[in-house]
C-alpha cells in the first residue's frame, strides 16, 4: 500500500465557488482558521474542504450553517451543526499527515519486524 | 485482473451444465474450483459484481490513506467495531435476504464475489472430534479435508497438540508484537487452569515471497489491500476462470429452484439478471446452495410448488431452524504499559492484527463449564476512533495525550458456541426486497443461558484487561448476528426429522439439491466456522467427483456424466 497525501492537488486553501458550495467553503474556511489544530489543518485545507463536502453528514452541517446570517466562527461552532463540523476537523486533524508523522506512522504503510 | 469466463447477468441463450453453484464463498468457492478442476462443467452464480483489484487499496482502504478515512456515510463518534459494520460493502436492507426488525436479528451479507468472505480475517479453526459429537459427519471423515484446505489457502499457525483444537498443516505464524505478551502474560498470573495462549491460525501469505504477501496493516477484516487473505476471487478463481468448463456469472440473484413433477429433482435453477431484471434458468444436473444460512433457507422456501407446498427441503418443518451465531463480548481499552511506544515509536511489527488466540472456559451460575475462545486486534489506529475516549479534555492536552496513547489500544474479542434452539428460526416472511422477490422473517430470542455466558465471559475479558494494565474499557456483548457466523439452518442430520441434509450434504428427499454453508453446521461450537465450511465443502467436491467418474465408467463418455450421486 502506497501513502501519500489524502489527494494530489497541490496542498494550500483554494477552495472551490461553485453555487452550492462556496457558502459551505467559506464557513468551513472561517471555521478552520478558528480552530485549536489550524497548524495541521490549514496545509491540507483544500483537501479538508473536499471531503467535508463529499461527506452526508458534515456537507449538510455545513450547508445549514451557510445559510445562516453570518456569524463569528466561535459562535456558530455552539450550534449542533456546528458540532458536527467541529468534530470532523478534529477527526482530519488527527488524522492528518502531519499528526500522523509526529507518532513515527506516515506514510503510513506496513512494516516488518 | 481476473478475465475469462465472467459473464454479468448471464446469456440469454438457454444454459445448462452438470453443477450449478449458488454463492461463491467460502464454500461455493472451495467447490467451484475442485468440480471445475475435475473437469465437470461447473457454473457459479453470484449476486454480486467482482471487486475491482484495488477495491481495498484504492477505492475503500483502510485508514487515512485515502480521506483521511472519512466516506460519504461516516459519523461522528465512531469506533473500530462499529466502523467495521458500517462498511459499504454490507447489503442494505432493501436488499438483504432477510427484514431487519428493531432490536432482532442483525445479519450482515456481501454481494460480491467471495461473499461475506471477502471480509474475512483469516482465522482458521478445526473444530473437534468433541465438537462433532451428535454430527452425522464425524472428525475422522472431515480431517483429510481440513488438511486439503489448509494447504490449498495456505494456513499460518503453531501445532500445540490439543484436543480441544486439533492441530491441522501450518507455516510459521508471525511473531507475538507487546501488546500480545501482554494480554499473555496477564493470562499467566490470571492461575486459570482451564486458558491457553497460543499461536493464532490465519490463512493469511506472509513471507513466502509471493506479491500477495501480508503487508502488516493488522486490519484483515477491513479487507486486504494485497490479497494475502485468503478469499476465493483473489487466489482460486484466476486458476479455473479461463478453463471451458467453468463459467462464473454475476449479478446473477437466485430466485427459486424448479423441479421436475414428481417433485424429487430440481432440473433448473431461476435467477434473475440484476441489471436487466429478467428472469433466466439455467439447468444444472446437480445443484448446490452455498449462498449462506439465511440465503439458502431463502431460495428453498420461495422454491414452493404443488410438491413442496413449504418450500424445497421443508417436509419436516426443518429448513430454517436452529439458526445460530456465536455470542460475542468486544472490550476495548488503553494498556498504559504501552504508553512509553508513544514516546519512542514503533519498532515491532504490526503484522496481521491478532496473532494471539485465547482458549479459555467460565462457569455459568449454575456451575455448569463452557468454554469460550478470544483474539486481540491491535492496529495502527490512523483514523482516531480513540477521540471519543478523550471527551472533555481541551486540545492541547487532547493532542498530547493522544501521542502517549497511540499505540496503547487492544480490542479483545471473546466468542462462545451458539444455541441450536429450533424456535430461533429463519421463515418465509412477507415482505420482498428491492428486485419483488419475497424475503424471509427471523425469528430469535436470547436465552437466559446465553446471556449468562455472554455476562461470564466480559467478566473474565475485563478481569484479563486489567490485569494487562487496562484504563477505561468499553465494551458489548451480543448473539444477535453481529459474530457473522450464521449457522445452523438447514442443519446436517441422521434423519429427515431431525435436520435438512444427510451426511453427503443432500437436501433429504431429493435427488440432486445439496447445500453447502454454515447452515448445515448444527451446533456451532465456540470456534469460527470458516475453515469447517470449506472443509466440508472440499469433502463435497470430493464426493460428486467419485460419484461422476463412477458414473462415466459405467456408461461412457463424461458429456452425459454426473448422474444422481448413490
Amino acid at each position: 500500500m502506497t501513502s501519500s497525501p489524502p489527494s494530489g492537488r497541490s496542498q494550500g486553501c483554494s477552495l472551490p465557488d461553485a453555487d452550492d458550495s462556496g457558502g459551505a467553503a467559506e464557513v468551513l474556511q472561517r471555521m478552520i482558521a478558528a480552530s485549536a489544530y489550524r497548524d495541521l489543518l490549514q496545509p491540507i485545507a483544500a483537501d479538508v474542504l473536499r471531503v467535508a463536502l463529499l461527506n452526508d453528514q458534515v456537507r449538510t452541517a455545513l450547508q445549514g450553517l451557510a445559510s445562516q446570517p453570518a456569524r463569528p466562527a466561535r459562535q456558530a461552532s455552539r450550534s449542533a451543526e456546528g458540532q458536527i463540523v467541529l468534530a470532523y476537523l478534529e477527526h482530519v486533524a488527527f488524522a492528518s499527515p502531519a499528526f500522523l508523522a509526529s507518532v513515527g506512522e506516515w506514510p503510513l504503510r506496513g512494516r516488518r519486524g | 485482473m481476473v478475465e475469462g469466463a465472467v459473464v454479468e447477468g448471464g446469456t440469454s441463450e438457454a444454459e445448462s451444465c452438470d453443477v450449478c453453484i449458488v454463492g461463491t464463498g467460502a464454500g461455493g468457492g472451495i467447490l467451484a474450483y475442485e468440480l471445475a478442476r475435475a473437469g465437470l462443467k461447473v457454473v457459479s452464480l453470484e449476486q454480486g459484481s467482482l471487486l475491482r483489484e484495488d477495491h481495498f487499496s484504492h477505492i475503500d482502504p483502510y485508514g487515512a490513506t485515502k480521506d483521511f478515512g472519512v466516506r460519504a456515510h461516516s459519523r461522528w463518534p465512531s469506533d473500530p467495531h462499529e466502523a467495521f459494520f458500517a462498511n459499504r460493502l454490507f447489503a442494505p436492507p432493501e436488499h438483504a435476504s432477510a427484514r431487519r426488525r428493531p432490536d432482532g436479528f442483525l445479519q450482515y451479507q456481501v454481494f460480491a464475489v467471495g461473499g461475506l468472505q471477502t471480509l474475512w480475517n483469516g482465522v482458521s479453526l478445526r473444530f473437534s472430534a468433541e465438537d462433532m459429537a451428535d454430527w452425522s459427519v464425524s472428525y475422522d471423515a472431515l480431517e483429510r479435508h481440513y488438511t486439503a484446505v489448509e494447504q490449498l489457502i495456505a494456513v499460518c499457525g503453531s501445532r500445540d497438540g490439543l484436543s480441544v483444537l486439533p492441530d491441522g498443516h501450518y507455516s510459521a505464524p508471525m511473531a507475538l508484537r507487546p501488546v500480545d505478551r501482554l494480554l499473555s502474560e496477564a493470562l499467566g498470573r490470571m492461575g486459570d487452569s482451564k486458558a491457553l495462549a497460543i499461536q493464532n491460525r490465519k490463512a493469511i501469505l506472509w513471507r513466502q515471497g509471493h506479491a500477495q504477501d501480508c503487508i502488516s496493516n493488522g486490519a484483515c477484516a477491513f479487507g486486504c489491500p494485497v490479497g494475502a487473505v485468503y478469499n476465493f476471487p483473489r487466489r482460486l478463481l484466476p486458476r479455473i476462470v479461463r478453463l471451458a468448463n467453468y463459467r462464473l456469472i454475476t449479478q446473477a440473484k437466485v430466485t427459486r429452484l424448479l423441479t421436475t413433477r414428481g417433485g424429487a429433482r430440481v432440473e433448473a435453477v431461476a435467477y434473475l439478471d440484476c441489471k436487466s431484471r429478467t428472469e433466466k434458468r439455467l439447468q444444472a444436473k446437480l445443484v448446490v446452495l452455498a449462498a449462506g444460512a439465511v440465503e439458502s433457507p431463502r431460495i428453498l422456501f420461495n422454491s414452493t410448488s404443488e410438491a413442496h407446498p413449504h418450500g424445497l427441503a421443508n417436509r419436516n418443518d426443518q429448513v430454517g431452524r436452529r439458526l445460530q451465531d456465536n455470542p460475542k463480548t468486544v472490550l476495548s481499552t488503553s494498556l498504559w504499559k504501552l504508553w512509553q511506544l508513544g514516546r519512542k515509536g514503533r519498532s515491532y511489527d504490526i503484522g496481521y492484527g491478532d496473532p494471539l488466540l485465547l482458549l479459555a472456559e467460565a462457569r455459568l451460575p449454575d456451575g455448569e463449564p463452557f468454554r469460550f475462545i478470544g483474539h486481540d486486534s491491535h492496529l495502527v489506529p490512523s483514523v482516531p476512533y480513540y477521540l471519543s475516549g478523550l471527551q472533555g479534555f481541551p486540545p492541547r492536552l487532547k493532542r498530547q495525550l493522544a501521542r502517549v496513547l497511540f499505540h496503547s489500544y487492544v480490542t479483545l474479542g471473546l466468542f462462545c458456541g451458539g444455541d441450536p434452539n429450533p424456535a430461533n428460526r429463519v421463515q418465509a416472511g412477507k415482505t420482498c426486497d428491492a428486485f419483488g422477490v419475497p424475503q424471509v422473517e427471523i425469528a430469535y430470542q436470547t436465552a437466559p443461558k446465553t446471556q449468562a455466558k455472554l455476562a461470564a465471559m466480559e467478566h473474565w475479558g475485563r478481569a484479563l484487561l486489567r490485569r494487562a494494565s487496562a484504563t477505561r474499557i468499553t465494551g458489548q456483548s451480543s448473539d444477535r448476528g453481529t459474530g457473522i457466523h450464521y449457522a445452523g439452518t438447514t442443519a446436517l442430520s441422521f434423519g429427515r426429522e431431525q435436520g435438512v441434509v444427510d451426511r453427503n450434504l443432500r437436501c433429504h428427499g431429493l435427488e440432486n439439491l445439496f447445500v453447502c454453508d454454515g447452515g448445515v453446521i448444527p451446533r456451532l461450537p465456540e470456534k469460527h466456522l470458516t475453515l469447517t465450511i470449506m472443509a466440508l465443502a472440499h469433502r463435497l467436491a470430493t464426493y460428486l467427483v467419485d460419484a461422476d467418474h463412477a458414473a462415466a465408467k459405467d456408461s461412457g463418455p463424461r458429456s452425459d456424466a454426473v448422474p444422481p450421486p448413490p
